[in-house]
């Protein structure tokens, strides 16, 4: 595929957001290259997810297990559902990365309900993403929340 | 009820059963705070965090705010985060490296050991009556270190550390003869969770093996799935920590559960800890060197899952986690999770036990999640029927040499646990 521009960056990553909303699970797995990784570092400006401590670190098998233990009719914790609203802007890449992979820095808001509860997860994500002839695939994703290091309840859905 | 002298409280509790009230009376949370955490010895920080004179670290014991500090004499002790003239927090942040502590409020300046320096214009308090060697940060009254894990109480009198930690103290012994070079450090971050639940509904579930099977059916079953399609170790690893909650009754009863005095337990392991990789068997040999093989075999065979130091503080020996409890309403718990580093050990054994922390501990655990779900539903059904009992008679116990021995699915570690509670609560303060 040829390299993508911005505009077609941008339109990846709301169709990513819309899986993610839709509880798409394995669908947005599938956005990752088989040897993608998801990343949800503790701190911010964490270098190291081997040596410190992530809210979620996960490759693709770790994720389809997450993806099958929320579709689990015994999954007290989504007993009540999760549903959440996203919203990407701010979209830029942000210079190639390994091998003609394309970075593309994004910020994002994510409304998230269940159980009448409600709370905003908000920050920046890197996306290294790889043109392929499939299109587009994620590499790695990874998840600087603005709060990243303060107390957490219960993250139980993809961010 | 008056807080200070009402010691009828303790009646809400008996041996085999507890009253709903203790889980959601927000005056009775207050007299925990006073009586249990009061003057439980509370963990505060490990010695690592303030290796150099200056190097201070902040905590919250019973929702008072503290600082643990290195003093220029080498000496760690906890200090009131508080100044003597206005109150205002002296030290802000996790913590950092000073040569002197400065309230950013009027400048007061006081020494490591918490000693007043300096005032701005001291001359304006002549003759005003203010004495000023009354004006020193306080040191919490009793502060002490257990192999460089530090814990502090707020009451003046009571048993000393060595005693309050009575033959528990094995487990973090254990934790530490586990290091090739026979130390350990915090390293690589904190989770910093909040439960939607009173303190002790959480300690209720530490050496629970009843409900595994139950609550962790939605990620046992994906977790052995994941564990036989990984294709590299660490993968496969936290597959398996996920997968090992689907052992069944008979398993869980023969895992050997021991209740200390004071509301102390362990539990021994049920999830594996050795392994074949390269970096293990380096590890090993690395601790067989400090160690001789006899010994090492002793220490590594020491399996435990987890211990319960009540009522602050749980440790996983095996895989050098550490969560600290704290209570912040009566259906509010704020619990922080550490990872310890053993010195001298490959690498690889401190990211194993990062992903181990990643899998269960991190807010995102696919384990956890069905736990804190289940006790938000205590914590919202136990108002219910407000003046009636919970059980825990299930499961009996045996005396043994340093405790009482049971297993995973006898609730003899809670019924010591409220033994605890009431003693505490019995008495006026």
């Amino acid at each position: 595929m040829s390299t993508p521009g911005r505009a077609e960056v941008e339109q990846f990553l709301i169709e990513e957001a819309a899986l993610l909303d839709r509880g798409a699970w394995e669908a947005w797995i599938a956005l990752f290259t088989v040897d993608g990784w998801y990343w949800v570092p503790a701190s911010p400006a964490q270098s190291d997810p081997f040596d410190h401590v992530s809210l979620f670190f996960e490759n693709r098998p770790l994720m389809l297990m997450r993806a099958e233990r929320l579709r689990h009719p015994r999954a007290h914790g989504v007993a009540a559902p999760i549903r959440t609203s996203r919203v990407v802007g701010n979209v830029q890449l942000v210079g190639g990365g390994d091998g003609g992979d394309i970075l593309a820095r994004s910020r994002f808001h994510m409304t998230e309900v269940q159980d009448n509860r409600q709370r905003v997860l908000a920050g920046t994500c890197i996306h290294r993403l790889a043109a392929t002839d499939e299109g587009l695939r994620i590499r790695v994703k990874r998840v600087d929340l603005v709060n990243a290091d303060t107390p957490h309840e219960a993250m139980q859905v993809f961010i | 009820m008056d807080v200070r002298t009402d010691t009828s409280v303790a009646a809400l509790v008996e041996d085999g059963r507890a009253n709903r009230r203790i889980y959601a009376d927000p005056a009775i949370f207050e007299l925990e705070m006073r009586r249990i955490f009061g003057r439980a010895w509370l963990y505060v920080g490990h010695e690592s965090q303030v290796p150099k004179a200056g190097d201070y670290a902040t905590a919250t014991l019973a929702r008072q705010p503290v600082i643990m500090v290195r003093g220029a004499d080498g000496a760690v002790r906890v200090l009131f985060n508080s100044c003597p003239h206005r109150g205002a927090l002296v030290a802000t942040g996790r913590g950092g490296h000073v040569e002197s502590f400065r309230c950013d409020y009027h400048g007061w300046t006081f020494r490591l050991d918490g000693a007043l320096q300096s005032i701005p214009r001291e001359g304006d308090y002549a003759g005003t009556g203010f004495d000023r060697a009354c004006a020193d940060m306080r040191l919490v009254p009793r502060a002490d270190s257990y192999r460089g894990f530090v814990f502090a109480s707020l009451a003046a009198d009571g048993p000393d550390l060595a005693a309050f930690l009575g033959p528990a103290a094995a487990n973090l012994d254990n934790m530490v003869d586990r290091a090739p070079d026979g130390e350990l450090e915090i390293a690589g971050g904190c989770f910093e969770t909040l439960q939607r639940n009173n303190w002790k509904i959480y300690l209720e579930n530490l050496h629970d093996g009843a409900h595994a099977m139950i609550v962790h059916q939605s990620s046992f079953g994906p977790g052995k799935a994941a564990a036989s399609a990984a294709a590299d170790p660490l993968t496969r690893f936290r597959a398996e920590v996920v997968a090992a909650n689907s052992q069944n009754y008979e398993q869980m009863g023969a895992l050997e559960v021991t209740s200390y005095a004071r509301g102390h337990s362990d539990m021994r392991g049920f999830r594996r800890a050795a392994s074949d990789e390269p970096y293990y068997l380096d590890y090993v040999a690395k601790l067989e060197e400090r160690l001789g093989k006899e010994r090492t075999e002793a220490v590594l065979g020491t399996q435990r899952h987890n211990a319960m130091f009540y009522p602050g503080m749980s440790v996983h020996p095996v895989f050098m986690q550490l969560r600290v409890i704290q209570p912040l309403a009566a259906d509010l718990t704020r619990v922080d999770i550490w990872v310890l580093r053993m010195k001298g050990a490959p690498a690889w054994m401190h990211r194993r036990n990062v992903a181990f922390a990643n899998t269960v501990h991190s807010p995102s655990s696919i384990v956890k999640a069905d736990d804190l779900e289940i006790y938000t539903r205590v914590q919202r059904g136990v108002v219910a029927e407000g003046e009636g009992w919970l059980d825990q008679r299930r499961g009996t116990e045996a005396a043994g040499a340093d405790g009482a021995r049971s297993t995973a699915l006898s609730e003899a570690f809670i019924r010591n646990q409220y033994r605890a509670w009431r003693d505490y609560m019995a008495a006026e303060a």
